[in-house]
């Protein structure tokens, strides 16, 4: 009976006390494992407030260098058809800016495009280049808020603040509260709180699949609270550690 | 009447605690009042004009936007440049902000052989003098800034700041407010100018309720002066001034209760009602202290208000009611509700008096009541002698005045523009004035192009049709600026062929129009494209900016792009809408003209109506009337001569004129047929006539005209003009009634006698 008495309690003043606890989450949530490379297709689909849906289809190949860390990654488009065969490809760099070009069909010519804000929307979806990016790890500051359960899983939610203001400019976020599964460490929701401290969108994992060894998010919903619009994002037919040679994201053979 | 008069009489606690707990109940509802002075609540939504209006709002995001003007010698300095980066980091961290656009968060295209950039005019706060050159070097002969961030004297840029959609007005003025604060401790040698529509509606929103706030002490303060010299009793101030109270707490507990938002118009409600309701109180009060005088008790004494008094005063008050009521039939939602809740508010005023009044003269202690000289006054009889002499000689200059006056008329100007409702010399019509005067201004008209199937505006051959159109609609007369798709399509193709001025055009295939987009999306915010195309690229929206507010102008500009429209659309299979504030502005002024004319008519009739049911006399009531025409005539004629403009404020003056300026129309017919049946002698009654109705009529005219001036103490440039209008209306409708009817009497020497209603 005591000893029940005490768990509780027990859990909230460890959670105080450690607010390590929360980091360490974090990282591991940040520092998961990575396959060598993936094949997948990609669908976006954007949907109106009033239902009306768009849809954009891509092929994507990408790659890890286990050395370095670093991805590269190269993305060819299917639909809509007035954009097909435009091909958009990413070096990531630890140290420096990322490199990109894209491969514009209409002019046979690919240009290096520099990186937009990361606050800004991925490819005009409810998705932000920092969501796809999956943050950085550095930028925040976490505080484990409770534990409970989000669809059956047990999760640990914790917030993350911004570190400083230069962090809230860049991701567009001042905080962000996220429900991390205990099980396999996956993020299953966060929820983002704009400049002002105001909540206003809401990104859920809606299937994970585990791939090899490693679990992978296969389908997105990023919701804007107020305007009801949303973005879905779904990955088919992935395959992994397919050996996807290294010429496949060299500029060449972007043309 | 006897039944009402024998209940009060016996009941007057009963009908004070009546009025007690129905004073409480709405009372209690004016918590609930809002304020809401936005153009687009004031019109009728079934306007083609506005549910353009509305679908462009739905179309595309928020146009409301604060605009902070920014005065520098020069503005690439770096004190400049970092201010701007300040003020627009904490501006983006603001509650209800969307976005800002300025000099810190604009980016610019730039095309290389290799490479295409979106890359922002400022990466960071500026430190060094290098920063400022690289700024002033990218925002350079940039087609996208001039105008917008770039003003024209060089010395000037802005930071917009994008409210998100749906916010209150509240909200609004709390960011305001907010935004006001934020930029006062950088003010010097910088100068700071805030404007822009959801500001202008904020400011009147505040001035309404602060106008409530100093005018209704005032009037009440005017009404106590006004009963003092007209009683010199305690009570005889107290009742009428306790009567209007009441009644201004009903209305706007009604107005509460039943949702109606604070507009411009409704808030001069309590104001309105002192001036026009304290009558009511004064007559009952009179009639009592002669009853007194006669000898009856207090209890007879209020039973014979009732009988004598009760109808005089209730067809003072419908008449009245009607003038009001008469605004119901303008198309403008505002006007409407004002002229509806005014006459409520009247008929309520009335209502008390009736009730109130007498009960409370029930109870009080028997007053002293000194008996008052004859009140036959030398120079009044002088006045109704000189009537009947120089009849036709009145009757000419009252023709005379006519013409003069409706020469007068076509001259009025109308005007929408709320900003001119503001003094020349307050912060805001100077920040409007400075900024229209700099930037491309701050009330656009839209063209929404439609054309069918999903893609259309991606087709070279449509997106050069608007471009034409675009490059037609620049060269206008007062329009400073057009932007569309097409600007950024043109722009996106330079800048994917290195910046090559000869590639500033629509490309010439849809693929490449599309990747040029997908491209910018990619490197760029692709939010930017929201305001000029629908996400399916079927609906476009131009923006043009006019440099004018004056609607005889924006109606040529309408006109000229709806021809070009015509000739050139047709077979394209697009469509083309003119919308926008401005096009706004223009209907409000059409509906604002095209409601003073059905208003004053409809004024006329009712009143007609009821002058003729209640004289019993049909020629009775076009007499009554005929004074108020010249009053009416020589109201509008006032307004074109002295270039005071109809407004939705000052076309409510018409109405209020007929309403009230028939009451002594009407007390001095009913004198007349008191004194004729007597006399048999025309220019006897009318002597005698004039010499005792006389002091009540220009007692009366003169109370409501003191209310109303109270009204030019208000900050609205078109409530002040009310106010004066309607207070020389009242003058002149005393004298109608004193120097014209008794000519117009003289000479058709009607031979009506018959039954009076008063005395």
């Amino acid at each position: 009976m005591k000893v029940r008495n005490l768990v509780i309690p027990g859990i909230l003043f460890a959670s105080m006390l450690f607010g390590q606890k929360a980091s360490d989450i974090m990282w591991r949530v940040h520092h998961r494992p990575k396959w060598k490379d993936m094949h997948a297709f990609m669908t976006l689909e954007i949907i109106s407030p009033s239902g009306q849906r768009r849809i954009r289809k891509m092929e994507s190949w990408s790659k890890t260098n286990p050395k370095t860390d670093e991805t590269k990654m190269l993305i060819l488009f299917l639909e809509p058809a007035d954009i097909k065969g435009t091909k958009f490809l990413l070096h990531e760099h630890k140290n420096r800016e990322d490199d990109m070009w894209i491969y514009i069909p209409a002019i046979r010519k690919a240009k290096r495009i520099a990186a937009s804000g990361k606050a800004g929307p991925f490819m005009g979806s409810d998705f932000s280049n920092y969501d796809i990016g999956g943050g950085e790890y550095e930028d925040w500051n976490y505080k484990l808020v409770r534990e409970e359960d989000y669809n059956d899983n047990p999760c640990w939610v914790i917030e993350a603040t911004a570190k400083n203001k230069k962090v809230v400019k860049k991701s567009g976020y001042s905080k962000m509260v996220k429900w991390v599964r205990k099980d396999n460490f996956m993020v299953v929701r966060t929820d983002c709180y704009d400049r002002s401290g105001e909540l206003f969108k809401r990104i859920e994992t809606n299937k994970m699949e585990k791939i090899e060894g490693i679990w992978f998010e296969t389908e997105m919903t990023a919701t804007k609270l107020h305007t009801k619009r949303k973005s879905v994002m779904k990955f088919e037919k992935i395959e992994v550690n397919i050996g996807i040679p290294d010429r496949m994201f060299s500029l060449s053979a972007l043309r | 009447m006897k039944k009402l008069g024998k209940f009060v009489s016996n009941h007057p606690w009963w009908t004070l605690l009546g009025l007690l707990v129905i004073t409480l109940f709405l009372g209690y509802f004016m918590k609930n009042i809002r304020v809401e002075t936005r153009m687009e609540a004031g019109l009728p939504s079934h306007y083609p004009e506005v549910q353009a209006y509305n679908r462009m709002k739905e179309l595309f995001p928020s146009r409301d936007v604060v605009f902070i003007g920014i005065e520098s010698d020069s503005i690439y300095s770096l004190r400049t440049l970092q201010k701007i980066w300040d003020l627009s980091d904490t501006l983006e961290s603001l509650k209800g902000v969307k976005k800002v656009l300025s000099f810190a968060t604009a980016s610019k295209i730039k095309g290389t052989e290799e490479g295409f950039e979106v890359i922002p005019l400022m990466e960071d706060r500026p430190s060094t003098p290098e920063d400022c050159r690289r700024v002033a070097q990218l925002v350079d002969h940039d087609v996208m800034y001039e105008g917008m961030l770039i003003g024209k004297s060089g010395h000037s840029t802005a930071i917009l700041v994008i409210l998100k959609d749906s916010l209150s007005q509240d909200e609004v003025l709390a960011i305001y407010k907010r935004i006001q604060k934020i930029v006062k401790p950088y003010e010097g040698p910088e100068k700071f100018y805030i404007s822009g529509k959801p500001v202008v509606e904020a400011m009147i929103a505040e001035h309404v309720t602060g106008d409530i706030r100093k005018l209704f002490p005032i009037s009440i303060l005017v009404a106590m002066v006004v009963l003092f010299f007209s009683f010199r009793s305690l009570r005889g101030v107290f009742l009428p001034v306790l009567t209007v109270l009441l009644a201004s707490t009903w209305v706007m507990g009604l107005q509460g209760l039943l949702g109606i938002p604070l507009s411009l118009e409704t808030s001069l409600l309590p104001m309105l009602l002192v001036a026009i309701g304290t009558a009511y109180g004064i007559h009952l009060i009179h009639q009592f202290n002669e009853e007194i005088l006669a000898g009856y008790d207090r209890k007879e004494a209020v039973y014979n208000v009732f009988i004598k008094r009760g109808n005089a005063v209730i067809i003072a008050g419908l008449t009245t009611v009607a003038g009001f009521i008469s605004l119901v039939t303008s198309q403008i939602k505002t006007i409407r509700t004002f002229g509806l809740m005014n006459g409520i508010g009247v008929f309520i005023v009335l209502f008390i008096s009736i009730f109130m009044v007498p009960a409370f003269l029930a109870i009080l202690k028997k007053p002293k009541v000194k008996p008052t000289q004859s009140p036959e006054s030398e120079i009044l009889k002088r006045l109704g002698r000189f009537t009947t002499k120089r009849d036709k000689l009145i009757i000419a200059i009252s023709i005379i005045l006519m013409f003069v006056g409706a020469i007068g008329i076509p001259k009025i100007k109308s005007e929408s523009n709320e900003i001119k409702n503001f003094p020349k010399d307050s912060p805001i019509r100077i920040a409007d004035e400075w900024i229209n005067r700099e930037f491309v201004g701050t009330t656009p008209l839209n063209i929404i192009f439609e054309a069918k199937g999903k893609g259309a505006f991606k087709n070279p051959k449509n997106l050069r049709i608007v471009d034409e159109f675009e490059q037609y609609v620049k060269k206008l007369p007062y329009v400073g600026g057009a932007m569309s798709l097409t600007d950024m399509i043109k722009r996106l193709n330079q800048g994917l062929f290195a910046d090559k001025p000869e590639y500033y055009k629509i490309p010439d295939s849809r693929e490449l129009v599309s990747q040029e987009i997908f491209l910018y999306s990619m490197s760029g915010d692709p939010s930017d494209f929201d305001a000029l195309v629908n996400p399916d690229y079927n609906v476009l929206n131009m923006t043009i900016f006019i440099k004018t507010s004056d609607t005889g102008e924006l109606k040529k500009i309408v006109a000229a792009i709806d021809k070009y429209k015509e000739e050139k659309l047709k077979g394209t299979g697009i469509k083309a809408t003119v919308t926008g504030l401005s096009r706004l502005f223009i209907l409000m002024d059409a509906l604002v003209v095209k409601g003073q004319i059905a208003s004053v008519i409809s004024a006329f009739i009712l009143v007609l109506i009821i002058t003729a049911i209640v004289l019993r006399s049909f020629k009775a009531g076009i007499l009554s009337i005929i004074p108020l025409f010249v009053v009416v005539i020589l109201n509008f004629g006032i307004m074109g001569f002295a270039g005071i403009s109809l407004t939705h404020a000052t076309a409510i003056v018409a109405s209020i004129a007929i309403g009230i300026g028939i009451d002594y129309a009407v007390h001095y017919i009913n004198r007349y047929r008191i004194f004729y049946p007597e006399t048999r002698d025309t220019s006897v009654a009318i002597e005698r006539s004039t010499a005792t109705v006389g002091k009540a009529i220009i007692y009366n005219a003169l109370s409501v005209t003191l209310g109303f001036l109270v009204l030019t103490l208000s900050v609205f440039i078109g409530i002040k003009r009310l106010g004066l209008l309607v207070a020389i209306t009242m003058i002149l409708s005393a004298i109608g009634a004193l120097v014209i009817l008794p000519a117009v009497v003289n000479i058709l020497k009607p031979g009506f006698g018959g039954e009076s209603h008063e005395g």
